[in-house]
């Protein structure tokens, strides 16, 4: 499925939590590269970093927490611009 | 979803010649069929509801919010639901009656082989509704009421509506359709739970599903009205009395429990106490089978935006979004380390839950409320109510090998 679709959704890009501010996860271990693990909703950075803590800090080196409204989505050879 | 009247009355009534692991002659699934079977997905269609409960998972609210997956993104994601086997979608929501395109989103889910089940307050179904349900293919609705008419109003945060919900479950049954009870139990109505059966069950109901208060959306905030461990095993004791009571008068009715699995072992205790050793073993058999708690492996959840959880009433993580991935390869990405841990959870749970004898038929109960409790999902669930030497005498039906020397 093509990331722009969700351009074509019916809402904004910028309410995707149920709960507070959504922030994507990614995630690193000594397996390789970080990759993305999935979202937590949190209401500041502080709360989102303590949830991904105790969601993922027993399983991971490192966590990168990002605004889920602050991500650009794009696919590239749709991309008309 | 554990059956105490399938376990209470038709597994006592079975007799002593039932095979368990012989699932052709006995028509009980094998547990290696249970372990491939894949989830049941709630959706939460839209996150606006016409009530305003206290309890309410989705945090739901009057106004309409934006960023709902449009009808064609709904019947893409049910495409791909179909394609990858899920037997079952729960229309929930919010109130997903609110929701326009609510009978052709089901039709569409009839028209690919997916059995449709709706969840709603029943507020708003009319004897029009409840037929063009019926027609687009549902095939069971389960009405929240929460209480004899005062408490439910109260609850619910609306004068009327258990009258309401009563004319929905009126309107269902006349319908012909399958037509059950959602009942989420708190201190606020564990008292009625008799009297709302019985009240319920004159007028023609005669399914029953209680839920345990789970710690996600409005219900994390209302912790203080949970039962305690004593007052949750009474109420259980009062579901599992009763359903046999209702049994020996020759009604049958069918009484479920759902949300936390600690319910399992006390089956199991209740069993053994009540029917005897033998059926107490059927008991355990047959919830072996049955798997523990679902979380991230037999349920998910996709909410109103599309954002996929790992049970409906985790709503504050998310494995990614249906707009970016389709849900089948979300769910099939064990790389993600807490879904790839909740599938392997016995390696992980600690402190009671890690050397319970009950742990294969409950698998820790819900690892939601032992994140929120105790900021760890693989803590103790704190609302398991079995006593610490229920769960450290040796297993009543396994032979677990001697107890280790101090
Ligand atoms: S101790 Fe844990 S695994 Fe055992 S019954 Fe209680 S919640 Fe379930």
């Amino acid at each position: 499925m093509r990331m722009a679709e969700r351009a074509s959704s019916t809402g904004p890009k910028t309410v995707r939590a149920t709960t507070g501010r959504e922030w994507e996860l990614f995630v690193s271990d000594d397996e390789g590269p970080p990759r993305h693990a999935g979202s937590v909703s949190a209401p500041t950075a502080d709360v989102a970093r303590e949830q991904a803590r105790n969601l993922l800090g027993w399983s991971v080196d490192d966590v990168w927490l990002c605004p889920a409204d602050e991500v650009e989505r794009f696919s590239p050879s749709e991309d008309s611009r | 979803m554990i059956s105490v009247s399938k376990l209470l009355c038709d597994l006592d009534a079975e007799g002593d010649g039932l095979r368990y692991d012989a699932a052709d002659e006995s028509g009980k699934p094998q547990i290696t069929e249970e372990k491939q079977r894949r989830p049941v997905v709630v959706w939460n269609l839209t996150k606006q509801c016409n009530l305003y409960c206290d309890h309410c998972y989705a945090a739901a609210d009057t106004e309409c919010a934006p960023g709902e997956l449009s009808t064609a993104e709904g019947k893409r994601m049910l495409d791909d639901l179909a394609d990858y086997g899920v037997p079952v979608v729960l229309f929930s929501g919010g109130e997903p009656l609110v929701r326009d395109d609510l009978t052709e989103l089901i039709a569409y889910a009839t028209e690919q082989g997916i059995r449709p089940v709706l969840s709603t307050n029943g507020t708003l179904i009319t004897e029009d509704i409840a037929h063009e349900l019926k027609e687009a293919g549902l095939k069971y609705a389960g009405i929240s009421v929460d209480g004899l008419p005062e408490a439910n109003d109260e609850f619910r945060g609306q004068e009327g509506a258990f009258d309401a919900a009563l004319r929905g479950i009126n309107a269902c049954l006349d319908a012909g359709l399958k037509t059950g009870l959602r009942y989420t139990i708190t201190k606020h109505n564990a008292d009625d739970l008799e009297s709302i059966v019985s009240m319920l069950h004159e007028e023609g109901l005669d399914r029953f599903c209680f839920y345990h208060l789970d710690y996600g959306g409005r219900g994390n905030e209302i912790q203080d009205v949970d039962l305690t461990p004593g007052e949750r095993r009474e109420a259980i004791e009062t579901v599992c009395d009763m359903t046999r009571e209702y049994h020996d008068r020759g009604e049958e009715i069918e009484t479920l429990l759902v949300g936390n699995y600690a319910d399992a072992a006390y089956m199991v205790e209740y069993a053994r106490e009540h029917l005897g050793e033998e059926t107490a073993e059927r008991v355990y058999r047959y919830l072996q089978a049955n798997g523990g708690d679902p979380t991230g492996e037999r349920v998910a959840d996709v909410d109103y935006q599309g954002n996929v959880h790992l049970t409906q009433f985790w709503q504050g993580y998310s494995l990614g979004n249906v707009r970016d991935r389709p849900f089948s390869a979300m769910w099939e990405d064990d790389s993600n380390p807490l879904l790839g841990a909740l599938r392997n959870r016995e390696a992980h749970l600690t402190g009671k839950c890690a050397d319970c004898k009950y742990q294969d038929i409950c698998r820790g109960g819900s690892r939601l409320r032992a994140l929120s409790v105790h900021g760890d999902p693989f803590a103790p669930d704190p609302q398991c109510y079995l006593t610490d030497a229920e769960v450290r005498e040796p297993n009543p039906v396994v032979d677990t090998g001697p107890e280790p020397a101090d």
